[in-house]
This record gives C-alpha cells, sequence and structure tokens, in this order.
C-alpha cells in the first residue's frame, strides 16, 4: 500500500461518510511516511550492487598490463578498504551503506577467487570456489543481518549451485547445506516475509536440482517435497507457509509432468527402488499427518495430498495410461478444490491461483489429448474458446461470490 | 578495545585464503618439472570467466586396462601417471586410486576418472581450460590444429599450465 492512495482513497471516504475527518487523520498518522524514505534508502544498495559488477567485469576483461601478482595486491587492497568502511560506516550508526560496503568486501573476495583461477588455467570441477565465497558471506550476513547480504549469499550459493551443475554436472551438496541451515537460520529468525519467501523458493530449487542429478530415480523428488512439507510443518512457524506453497508447486508440476510421459506410451520411466521409496514414504506422510492432526488443518492437506501420491507404482495393476490419467485427475481435484475453498472463504487470491492451476491443467490435458487426431487449425480454434469459455465462467463465479458476500474481509 | 579488533582479523583471514592458493600455484610453478602434453582447442564462450579456450588432451581419454582398480562408474579421484614418450610428449601409463611412486621423467597428475567410450576412461585433470586476452580464443581454435601445451606439475600432483603452441 502506498501512502499516496491512503491519502487519496481517505479523502473520499471522508466524503462518503465512512470515516470522520478526526479518524481520517489517525489513519494516516498510523502509517507515516516510511516507503519514500526506503526507496532512497535502497539508492546506496544499487550503487553497490553496481560496483560491485564493475569489479567483477573489470577482473573478469582480463587487464593485461598488470601482472597477476600485482592484480591480486590490487584486489586485496579493495577488498580491506571496502570491509574497513564499511565497518566504519556500521560503527557510526548507518546500517545501510555500512552493510552495502561490506556486501563489496564480499563481491571482491569472489573476485580475487576467479582472479586466481583464470590467471592459473585452473578448472575445479565443482562448486569450489562458490563454496570458499559463501563462507564470508555467511558469516557477515550472521553478524550484520540485512536484506542486502542475505541476497548476496542467496546469489552465491544458488549461483554457485546452477554454474557447478550446467558447466559441469556436478551437485554440490555442501552448497545445498550452507543454503538450508545458513540461510535457513537467518530468514527462521529474521521473520521478514520477503525474505521466507525467497529462502522457501530457492530450497525448493536446490532440491529439484537435486533429484534432477538422479535421472531415472528422479521421482524421489516425491519423497524430498513431502519431507520438506513434513519439516515445514514441524520446524517453522514463519517458514510453513511458503514452503508449503513451493513444495505443493512443485508437487503439482510433478503431476502434470508424469500425466504426460505416464500417457504417452513412448517414453517409459523408470522407478526408484519400491521398497526404500515406500517406507520413507510411509514414514513422512504419517509425520505429516500426525503433525497436521495436532494443528487441526486436516481438511487443508486432503487436497495438496492428492498431488503425493506415488500412482506410478500401480502402473503394474492398472496400466501406465490409466495411472497417467489418475495424475490428470488428481491435478484437476486440487485446482478444483483449491478453486471451491477459495469461493467458501472468499478468498481472492486462492481464488485466483485456483482459476490459473485450473486453466493449466484443462489446457495441457487437452493439448495432450487432442494434439495427435486433430486438424491443427481445429484444434488451436477450440482450444481458443475452451480457455476463453472457462476463464469468463470462472471469473463470473469469482465477482458473484465476491460480491455477495458484502462485507468480506479480504475484499479489496 | 578487543572487541574492536574482531573484524581486521576477519578481513586478514580472506586475504589469507586469497594468498594462500596464489602461494600453492607459485609453489607449483617453482618446484615443478615441465611436461608437455599435445592437445586440440575448441572456443566455448563462458559469461562468468571472460574469454577461454577448452583444451582437448590425448591424455583424457586413456584405456581402462590402464586402471586396476573396480570398474568405474561414479566420478573417481585418481592419479594418473605420465612418462615421456620418444618424441618427449607425456603419455599417461598408469592411472591408480592411491598417490603412486614416480621415478626419474616420470610425473604424477591428480585428476578425476568417469566412464567413457566402452574400454576407455575420460580423466579431468583441472588443466582443461586457457584463458586468453578478449576474443583471441578464435587463433587458436583454428580447425584441425594441434597444439602442444607445457604445464608445470608439482611432486604433489598439481599442474600449472605454462604456455600453449602450435604443434605443426
Amino acid at each position: 500500500m502506498s501512502d499516496k492512495w491512503l491519502i487519496k482513497e481517505g479523502k473520499t471516504w471522508v466524503q462518503d461518510g465512512i470515516i470522520t475527518e478526526e479518524q481520517y487523520k489517525q489513519i494516516l498518522s498510523k502509517y507515516p511516511d516510511g516507503h519514500s524514505k526506503q526507496g532512497i534508502g535502497l539508492i546506496p544498495v544499487f550503487a553497490s550492487i553496481l560496483i560491485g559488477l564493475g569489479i567483477l567485469s573489470f577482473i573478469a576483461s582480463n587487464w593485461d598490463g598488470i601482472s597477476p601478482l600485482y592484480r591480486l595486491v590490487l584486489l586485496i587492497a579493495v577488498l580491506s578498504v571496502f570491509y574497513t568502511a564499511g565497518h566504519v560506516r556500521l560503527k557510526k550508526g548507518n546500517p545501510v551503506l555500512g552493510r552495502a560496503f561490506i556486501a563489496l568486501g564480499i563481491a571482491s573476495f569472489g573476485a580475487g577467487l576467479i582472479l586466481l583461477g583464470q590467471t592459473f588455467h585452473f578448472v575445479s570441477y565443482d562448486a569450489r570456489t562458490f563454496i570458499i565465497w559463501s563462507v564470508p558471506a555467511l558469516l557477515y550476513l550472521y553478524l550484520f543481518r540485512g536484506k542486502l547480504l542475505f541476497f548476496i549469499s542467496f546469489a552465491i550459493l544458488t549461483g554457485g549451485q546452477l554454474y557447478a551443475l550446467s558447466e559441469f554436472s556436478s551437485y554440490s551438496y555442501v552448497i545445498l547445506i550452507l543454503f538450508a541451515i545458513g540461510l535457513g537460520w537467518f530468514v527462521s529468525a529474521s521473520k521478514d516475509k520477503l525474505l521466507t519467501w525467497f529462502f522457501s523458493a530457492g530450497l525448493v530449487l536446490h532440491l529439484v536440482l537435486y533429484a534432477l542429478t538422479l535421472e531415472d530415480n528422479w521421482l524421489w523428488l516425491i519423497v524430498i517435497l513431502i519431507g520438506l512439507y513434513a519439516a515445514a510443518e514441524g520446524l517453522n512457524q514463519n517458514l510453513a507457509s511458503p514452503l508449503r506453497f513451493f513444495t505443493t508447486g512443485a508437487a503439482f508440476i510433478t503431476s502434470l509432468l508424469l500425466y504426460f510421459f505416464l500417457t504417452n506410451t513412448a517414453s517409459s520411466l523408470d522407478y526408484p527402488d519400491p521398497l526404500w521409496f515406500g517406507i520413507i514414504y510411509i514414514l513422512l506422510f504419517a509425520a505429516v499427518i500426525s503433525l497436521i492432526m495436532k494443528k487441526g488443518t486436516f481438511s487443508s492437506f486432503l487436497k495438496t495430498g492428492l498431488l503425493f501420491f506415488p500412482w506410478f507404482y500401480f502402473t503394474f495393476l492398472i496400466g501406465e495410461f490409466t495411472a497417467g490419467i489418475i495424475y490428470l485427475i488428481s491435478a484437476f481435484l486440487f485446482s478444483g478444490l483449491l478453486l471451491t475453498e477459495g469461493y467458501q472463504k472468499e478468498e481472492r487470491s486462492q481464488i485466483n491461483w485456483g482459476i490459473i492451476l485450473f486453466l493449466i491443467v484443462t489446457f495441457i490435458a487437452y493439448i495432450n489429448l487432442a494434439w495427435s487426431f486433430m486438424p491443427k487449425s481445429l484444434f488451436f480454434l477450440i482450444g481458443g474458446i475452451l480457455l476463453f469459455a472457462l476463464y469468463f465462467f470462472l471469473q463470473k463465479k469469482k465477482r458473484d461470490v465476491l460480491e455477495e458476500g458484502g462485507d468480506s474481509h479480504e475484499k479489496k | 578495545m578487543k572487541k574492536n579488533k574482531w573484524w581486521i582479523g576477519l578481513i586478514v583471514l580472506q586475504v589469507l585464503v586469497l594468498l594462500g592458493i596464489a602461494a600453492s600455484y607459485y609453489a607449483a610453478d617453482h618446484y615443478g618439472k615441465d611436461i608437455v602434453l599435445k592437445t586440440k582447442p575448441v572456443d566455448p564462450s563462458d559469461v562468468f570467466y571472460g574469454d577461454y579456450v577448452t583444451l582437448n588432451y590425448e591424455i583424457n581419454e586413456v584405456s581402462s586396462s590402464l586402471w586396476n582398480g573396480k570398474s568405474i562408474e561414479d566420478p573417481t579421484p585418481v592419479y594418473a601417471v605420465l612418462s615421456p614418450d620418444n618424441d618427449g610428449l607425456y603419455r599417461v601409463t598408469k592411472v591408480t586410486g592411491d598417490r603412486p611412486d614416480v621415478k626419474g621423467q616420470q610425473v604424477y597428475l591428480k585428476g578425476k576418472a568417469t566412464p567413457s567410450m566402452e574400454g576407455f576412461l575420460h580423466l579431468e585433470y583441472g588443466l582443461e581450460r586457457y584463458y586468453v586476452k578478449d576474443n583471441t580464443g578464435k587463433q587458436l581454435e583454428s580447425p584441425h590444429r594441434e597444439y602442444k601445451v607445457t604445464v608445470k606439475v608439482a611432486s604433489w600432483g598439481k599442474g600449472v599450465i605454462q604456455r600453449i603452441q602450435p604443434l605443426n
């Protein structure tokens, strides 16, 4: 919410007699002019990002004239100056600028590591450089807090994982642990909503990447996700809702992928060892259920739980195609239930998600089933009409529900 | 007073890490033995590291008969023993899991072994990239030319590229 919006809207409320002039002033004083200040406070942060990028590209573009040893000495000087400036600023009570300088120090340290690799033509074939780089980043995050230092650590760890995986096909468990524990500790203590959402998305990403390195056994992902879901329920209240969101999202996508793979006979899937999968799966599932029972949120897990069910182990009984269709039905049921629940609670954001997911499932089902035997022009035409019809139907339903419930608390 | 000093220690630690890494390379430079390897370069571009050429050495592919351990499925750390041929180029003569003893002209390099085509192992030594001045990688890339690369190998199995020249 912006202050301008409040000032403008508040005046009309007074005119319409919803609130008195006195109340209008009281409301305004509750929201001091903090936002614009925050905007200006971001400038040093952006400035430091630019300078950091400058240093990195300066190093990366091989400055020829200077011998490697002098480049290193120069970088060490730059690093020391930034860190010192950061500490001085922090001590003088300017945390934003102080942290920005510390961040530049961290960037210089990384630049030094990269420079050394380049000078001696060395390839490490793993995420080693990024692991070393992340250590001071996490240390400074622990010491001085702050979003900027969080995002720097986040970027180094996630970038390092992606780089090592794409470049050398090497997944780093050390990075996973540093990310999960190092950053997880920070966000669970910080209570900052933005950071918990970033962390959760990142953690799910790191775990999905891990599952992808298992190749034939990638379906262990389901166990990993349910484990994370259990951890989210059991461990930390701040993290529970974003972790639930992203694990459910990943499980939703997995269900759609499984639907696609299983109904297209050309692709045959390999499954993880059913014994171990079964044991761990059942244990984790039981853990989730017992945690949820305690909290009394069982009904909301019913729909999410649909997405986590390993139907692919039943292909020997029901065949691959049927199992695929069950995944499709699960995805439909999930989005449908999400939508109904949203209508009941009159929660706009849940309704919107329900609509989006429902449309995605419909569209994917349609593409998969109709693509091969329909003339292409008809295929696109019907697909478009189908989407439009569904969209208008769901939007209308949403408007009806939200307008009927006149004094809904979620209504904006 | 003590409280004011800890952050200097933190900076010093990071500087020491950088200097330590540099020192390990300089030590290899100083105490190492020159060996010459044969290669063919190609050039992908790397977003992060500026410009470099990827070097494919003859010693990257070795016959599995040179490896005496269990068959390799996952990436495994190994030591490759190299000896010079009559033409002075070094070739892998043995691959071991333990640190080998080397005599005379022989050296060993630490590497990572992965399975390759039937009957071969793929070895990586961390020497497969050569960073060049901006946009000069293309000159090295000219097709079907072979290069020889001089590498300093330290007695503890670390190699550092010294120079790269056309072979013919």
